[in-house]
């Protein structure tokens, strides 16, 4: 299966943790990732500057997806997802300002049909690749591990019934894992990654919350999609426990990279070496290298 | 709703102004009205407990034509934008909505927008992404894209430069 890829900015600048588990996995598991020829921002942070900005970048980055000749594009980063997804359904509803983007994307050479389907991470894995099919590459299960599962606010508050089913698929995951996914108070809650541009401080309190419930539910790991919600829950986890006053500790790795691990690939390769939050005692523990 | 004298607030003396609600997005305008303040978006607002963000009284204000008082106000960059208003709203206003079509606003007047947000732009107009790459530094080793084994990052050409200048044009002019 050959799909497009759109990596999204902070994955490519500075996350590069989500990159490499990314590329690794789905390589394992058969998909071939044909690249943009260009990459530029998705227009999420646009929304709050100018819409149309937004609107016209999401369009140009499907625009490029659709001259690679795949069926689907995905992105790793679930605020990118919303946003194509957005843009998608504006351009459906609104020729005349359909007719607007199409103007400056001729500009450009490029044209947006809206024949490529966008597709989340979770919906991939799940749907596509199938559970049956990552049973078979499994070769280590993490039985008694209790995981807080993050989905992200982006990965199930859009497309309404089919959003609300990414929490339970995503618990399906793991479970596949051999793994618990537990129940937390606030386990649906926002990361604050939104928040940061405007109001920093509130929004590492919020991912300082949502660490801290995660630990006295007795969570062994947090396990997130999104780069957005692992920079806020990994990379800040400091920041985050001393916002709220706590001394809080908690190993947060991406899914990618515990299916990697549990395929056998070298935690190396899945940039585990990256994760600022313990992650290396949590693999000791988990025994399988 | 035909009388507005009554609606002026008589603590700062502000005046509504009906014709200034929003046209960012088509249809906001008329989704305000359809909002009968059950608050659902304020009980489950993410920045409501933390920053007192209040969506309904923002739909509302807009309803009444109070855009210049919330454009200059700063509670408009409170919003977490974690899309909860919109899922819970029973009548499908998405109060998220309106808030970031008030902040483009807020920006158009050249009234005062968060640093962050500006050098994002300017970083997009820049190299097309919204962040510069970076080193990054984990128990006193650096580690980049190169170093990591990823490729060098593709930027767009000159042409998407004019394009975005194209995209403001639009909008302001």
């Amino acid at each position: 299966m050959k799909i497009s890829v759109y990596w999204g900015c902070l994955t490519l600048t500075s996350e590069y943790a989500c990159e490499l588990s990314t590329r690794k996995v789905l390589s394992e598991l058969g998909i071939e990732l044909e690249e943009l020829s260009e990459y530029t921002c998705c227009g999420h942070p646009m929304k709050s500057i100018n819409l149309t900005a937004a609107l016209y970048l999401a369009a140009r980055s499907m625009a490029l997806a659709e001259k690679n000749k795949t069926e689907i594009l995905i992105s790793p980063c679930s605020k990118c997802y919303e946003t194509f997804k957005w843009a998608e359904d504006l351009l459906k509803k609104d020729e005349s300002l359909k007719k607007k983007i199409d103007n400056i994307l001729k500009e450009e050479n490029l044209s947006y049909n809206g024949e490529i389907s966008i597709i989340h991470m979770i919906d991939l894995l799940y749907d596509y690749v199938g559970v049956e099919k990552l049973k078979e590459k499994i070769k280590f299960e993490f039985e008694g591990l209790k995981v807080a599962a993050h989905p992200g606010c982006y990965a199930f508050r859009i497309d309404g019934k089919t959003g609300l089913k990414r929490i339970s698929k995503f618990d399906a995951l793991i479970e596949v894992l051999g793994a618990n996914s537990i129940y937390y108070a606030g386990k649906l809650d926002c990361c604050g990654g939104n928040l940061r541009p405007s109001r920093p401080e509130a929004a590492l309190t919020l991912a300082g919350e949502k660490l801290n419930s995660a630990i006295e539910f007795g969570a062994g790991c947090l396990v997130d999609f999104c780069p957005h919600c692992h920079e806020m829950l990994d990379y800040r986890q400091e920041e985050a426990s001393a916002t709220i006053g706590k001394k809080l500790k908690i190993p947060v790795i991406y899914y990618m990279q515990l299916l990697g691990i549990s395929f056998g690939i070298k935690p190396e390769e899945l940039g585990i070496q990256l994760n600022k939050s313990g992650v290396e005692e949590l693999i000791k523990k988990l025994n399988v290298f | 709703m035909s009388d507005k004298s009554s609606l002026i607030d008589l603590l700062s003396m502000a005046e509504p102004k009906p014709e200034l609600r929003l046209k960012i997005i088509r249809g906001v305008e008329k989704l305000t009205d359809i909002c009968f303040k059950c608050m659902k978006c304020t009980s489950g607002c993410t920045s409501m407990k933390l920053l007192e963000l209040k969506p309904h009284i923002i739909v509302n204000l807009v309803r009444m034509g109070f855009v210049d008082e919330l454009v200059s106000s700063t509670m408009i960059w409170d919003c977490s934008i974690c899309l909860k208003c919109k899922e819970r709203c029973p009548q499908e206003v998405s109060p998220v909505d309106i808030i970031l079509a008030l902040r483009c606003e807020a920006v158009v007047r050249g009234l005062e927008a968060p640093e962050e947000y500006r050098s994002m732009l300017t970083c997009i107009m820049e190299n097309g992404l919204a962040y510069r790459e970076k080193k990054r530094v984990v128990e006193g080793v650096e580690y980049d894209r190169v170093k990591l084994g990823l490729p060098k990052i593709k930027g767009p050409k000159e042409t998407f430069m004019n394009a975005m200048f194209m995209v403001f044009g639009e909008v302001l002019g």
